[in-house]
């Protein structure tokens, strides 16, 4: 339960730990500060959840973060401190395979979470047009452009220089970058 | 005389007093660090959560600020009881990972490591000096600021705190000693309010013994004579 009377659809390409990361920014804010298993709980989850979100994580966290949760929920004076552990212990209940697989395998099944993403160029696919490597703001893709009187290179991304922007995979007429 | 239950042993509490006090009248150890008998109770630390069960429903409450009430049952080391206040004082170390005061409560629970990111911070956000400073002293001159994680103690837009007397009511108070106070030659400074004032000599023993500005304030407050603070309480008395 999150809100008053709304009503959110989320899809596969919403992942589910980056929700309550939202969430938990949401209501760190929110809290007035007065308890402190609200005030530092709160805090709390969020940087637990903003460390597996960027591949930090460690499987004890998700039993940290069912503990804070409920003593969040439990020793709070007011409704927000009550129900302010929801998201967490809600999405935490129905798909912890998601949040295993950020830790586990450093992989974010929704591809939302940036610093777990890896693009890729397909070379068999990629038509050396360059418009990727024009789109990238970091000067991270190289190869040649295909002309009519010229072999081109394939383009590859260099995984040390890429800001993981998603600019080259939204420039990408050809569905060449693969993103993981 | 209201009579109930606590951990099975009958108390007796007056109307009006909370089951904090009358607990650690009986000699129960309950930990807590927002609740001073003086003022009101707060309860913003949640270190003296209870259980408490009435009219067959029991739940976690903050026993400072619960009242007494015929035939409760009040418990206080239940499971669930050690499984919060344990968290709670986890995340109160973090916070404040030098504090000596905490590192003790912390040992005497049994808590060896701390599973989250260490901060610096020094205040643990009892408003105890606060609630001294409005309710007893009178002077309104601190006063909580922000909320959620920015939340702190602060004196008027975190400049210099000019309804501050210098009494040094909250120096006392508070629990981690964190408000410090120094006198050099006429002049007393409490740190932490950046409030330095100049104070008076006794005309007697010649000792510098209060802020001019406190003395002030108190004489007007009480309708005193004009010269009633020339002699310091010890010379007087």
């Amino acid at each position: 339960m999150m809100g008053s009377g709304g009503m959110i659809v989320m899809d596969e390409s919403n992942c589910m730990v980056d929700v309550a990361k939202y969430f938990m920014n949401f209501l760190k804010d929110e809290s007035c500060g007065k308890c402190t298993s609200c005030r530092e709980g709160t805090k709390r989850m969020h940087e637990i959840l903003t460390e597996i979100t960027e591949g930090r994580g460690k499987l004890e966290d998700l039993d940290l973060l069912e503990e804070l949760g409920w003593v969040t929920a439990e020793a709070s004076l007011c409704a927000l401190g009550g129900t302010a552990p929801n998201p967490v212990l809600s999405t935490l209940r129905y798909f912890r395979e998601e949040y295993e697989e950020h830790i586990v395998n450093k992989r974010c099944p929704a591809k939302v979470c940036r610093s777990l993403l890896k693009y890729r160029i397909l070379p068999e696919v990629c038509t050396m047009c360059g418009r990727c490597a024009k789109a990238c703001p970091a000067n991270a893709i190289t190869g040649k452009r295909k002309t009519k009187k010229e072999e081109g290179i394939p383009f590859r991304i260099d995984e040390e220089k890429c800001i993981k922007c998603g600019m080259c995979f939204e420039s990408c007429k050809f569905n060449a970058i693969e993103v993981q | 005389m209201i009579s109930f239950t606590i951990d099975g042993q009958m108390v007796e509490g007056k109307e009006g007093q909370n089951v904090l006090e009358v607990a650690l009248d009986a000699g129960f150890d309950i930990p807590h660090l927002c609740y001073n008998e003086n003022v009101k109770p707060y309860g913003a630390c949640r270190l003296c959560l209870v259980e408490v069960s009435r009219k067959g429903r029991s739940r976690l409450t903050t026993s400072c600020n619960y009242p007494v009430m015929e035939g409760i049952e009040v418990f206080t080391s239940t499971e669930k009881v050690l499984r919060a206040r344990r968290m709670i004082m986890e995340l109160l170390i973090a916070m404040c990972p030098g504090s000596p005061l905490l590192q003790g409560m912390a040992k005497e629970m049994g808590i060896s490591e701390i599973r989250f990111k260490k901060e610096d911070k020094d205040c643990i956000l009892c408003g105890l000096c606060a609630r001294v400073c409005e309710e007893i002293v009178g002077a309104h001159a601190i006063q909580f600021a922000f909320r959620g994680d920015r939340r702190e103690v602060v004196p008027p837009f975190q400049g210099e705190a000019t309804n501050c007397i210098a009494c040094g009511a909250c120096v006392i108070v508070c629990p981690v000693n964190v408000i410090g106070m120094k006198e050099e030659g006429d002049e007393r400074t409490i740190t932490r309010w950046k409030r330095t004032l100049k104070m008076k000599q006794c005309k007697i023993c010649g000792n510098y013994f209060a802020p001019w500005y406190q003395l002030e304030k108190i004489r007007e407050k009480a309708n005193l004579p004009k010269d009633f603070f020339d002699v310091c309480y010890t010379c007087r008395s």
